[in-house]
């Protein structure tokens, strides 16, 4: 049995049928000796100086005892379920803190560390649960306020020699090789991308980031944003088409959506094959994007799975409630899904 | 128009100062939070360009305490952290606009203007090069009287062109300004939209005011007599 409330009911209840089993055993036992072997002796009523000495025939030795098997059976049932209830009620009155906790420790997210459970009135057993709890929270509190700082650090020491860099290669550009001035300013961007993206990865994977989630409207958002991709697979000589009957609304955080899309995008330009297939449609009561295309003959697309692109969709996509971010190849095509329930 | 940058990094500060100076502004610099706080406390100023992570005092804090004190100017955040909390951090202190590191001094002009713009409600509404206009508020341009029909991205681009006139804008700051996001074969895709944008506003006949600059990007100037 899983639940714990259960559990204890059953226990205590066959406890209690223990018990009652080997009262009722020591009570027949009892009887049946007091009964065939022990004879009675009684005054006659009005005649003092009579005493009458007896014992009980077999068979009225059996009746009494069988109707003594016989209620005990009878009232075993009854018994037993009003047992179950009752300790069912006790299990759950007693397991009331840990309700309590459980309502609690819900409530605290990566951006709530600071709050702390309460148990007032719960047993010492509870309150040392509570103790511990809350010294766990002050050090996970104190953890992630070292791993925020630290991530701010690193994005400062990253951030700013690549501003200096930037302003200066931006300044000389007129003045150095035009084809040098355009390859630096090509990877100083590449370079602030992938600082980006492993920022925003680090946060992600941390439980940090903070997301607005708001109602999007995926057609909407998808044909915005598509024109460029499709110039890029012109350039390439491939496809781009995006397949959406209605304009179907999820809640997301629009940035952090666009950033997953790009990222797919980009995956399927640069590992994928042949035309590309950006899809919106219903799926029962689900509602899924999928971009798909068709699997490259090239080894660099067994590595597609590994990059930092499609790990921080799937970091993106488990910040959002409800969300699921699932890829890979599925007969001869490579297919990333988002769907929200 | 006076312009206090308070950024903690020397050589950041020094090329910011110069491309201000260039486009116009006079600048004063503050190193640390401290002197941003007295310098903003003390002299008025047009705009204000802050740091979020200085020493001494975080940009944020200090125009929280600027706001409080009812000093107005607006103001850019420049930060290393891109995350919403802190965006939104900013904002709610006060700050007007908001750039990521590594930026484009080009990008950086452009915000500036447009906040300027925003603060004075002046001319630069309008913007002109040579014959041609655009129309910030309407988001329409002309060129010779002609209206030009532009989509969003070729008139976010112009724009950006006619704000750093004459001097060029790189390839990665008009990916930034137009898509803030970056695609590998980048400059394809500029090149395109620029032609996109050659074919509508340099039409036959017409003088030609966008210009290739070789390791650099684009211009948008009137030719060389």
């Amino acid at each position: 049995m899983k639940s714990l409330h259960w559990r204890f009911a059953v226990w205590f209840t066959l406890s209690l049928l223990a018990v009652l089993t080997v009262f009722v055993g020591i009570t027949y036992t009892h009887l049946q000796h007091e009964l065939r072997v022990e004879k009675w002796e009684r005054t006659q009523p009005g005649r003092t100086d009579w005493k009458l000495h007896g014992s009980y025939s077999e068979s009225e030795v059996d009746d009494i005892a069988g109707e003594l098997r016989t209620l005990a059976l009878l009232y075993a049932g009854p018994v037993a379920l009003l047992a179950l209830g009752l300790g069912y009620y006790l299990a759950r009155r007693s397991f009331e803190p840990v309700a309590v906790l459980n309502r609690q420790l819900q409530a605290i997210g990566g951006h709530s560390l600071q709050q702390r459970v309460r148990l007032d009135d719960a047993d010492q057993e509870f309150r040392s649960i509570e103790k511990n709890l809350n010294s766990l929270l002050v050090r996970l509190d104190d953890s992630f306020r070292q791993l925020s700082e630290f991530s701010a650090q690193v994005a400062h020491e990253l951030r700013t020699p690549l501003t200096l860099l930037r302003l200066q290669v931006e300044e000389a550009a007129g003045r150095i090789e035009p084809g040098l001035a355009e390859s630096l300013q090509d990877e100083l961007r590449r370079l602030s991308d992938y600082v980006d993206q492993c920022l925003q990865l680090a946060t992600a994977e941390q439980g940090r980031l903070v997301l607005d989630p708001q109602p999007v409207a995926l057609r909407t958002l998808v044909t915005e944003m598509i024109e460029v991709y499709e110039l890029l697979a012109r350039s390439a000589d491939r496809t781009l088409r995006v397949a959406a009957d209605e304009d179907l609304t999820v809640p997301a955080d629009a940035r952090a959506l666009r950033q997953m899309l790009h990222n797919l995008l980009t995956n399927a330009l640069r590992h994928g094959d042949g035309p590309i297939l950006v899809s919106v449609s219903r799926v029962d009561a689900a509602v899924v994007c999928h971009v798909e295309n068709a699997l490259a003959n090239r080894p660099v697309a067994a590595a597609a799975g590994t990059g930092l692109g499609l790990r921080l969709v799937r970091a993106l996509a488990a910040a959002h409630a409800g969300l699921t971010f699932t890829s890979g190849p599925h007969a001869g095509r490579y297919i990333a899904e988002l769907r929200w329930p | 128009m006076r312009i206090l940058v308070a950024e903690d990094e020397a050589r950041v500060a020094a090329h910011i100062r110069s491309g201000l100076t260039e486009a116009g502004y006079s600048v004063d610099v503050a190193a640390d939070g401290p002197e941003a706080l007295w310098l903003a406390g003390n002299h008025p100023y047009d705009a204000m360009i802050f740091d979020v992570m200085m020493p001494g005092q975080d940009g944020i804090s200090i125009v929280r305490q600027l706001r409080r004190k009812g000093i107005r100017s607006p103001v850019i955040f420049l930060t290393a952290r891109h995350e919403l909390a802190d965006r939104v951090a900013g904002l709610d202190a006060g700050g007007d606009d908001y750039l990521g590191k590594p930026f484009s001094m080009i990008e950086l002009l452009a915000r500036l203007r447009a906040l300027l713009r925003r603060q004075r409600n002046d001319p630069l509404d309008h913007m002109r090069v040579a014959d041609l206009e655009l129309d910030l508020i309407a988001r329409t341009a002309r060129r010779g009287g002609e209206t030009i029909a532009l989509t969003n991205r070729e008139f976010a681009l112009l724009e950006l062109l006619m704000t750093s006139s004459p001097k060029p804008v790189s390839k990665t700051a008009i990916i930034e300004h137009v898509w803030d996001q970056h695609f590998d074969s980048g400059s394809n895709v500029v090149n395109v939209y620029v032609n996109y944008l050659r074919a509508k506003v340099d039409r036959p006949g017409l003088l030609p005011l966008i210009h290739t600059v070789r390791g650099v990007g684009f211009a948008l100037h009137a030719p060389a007599p």
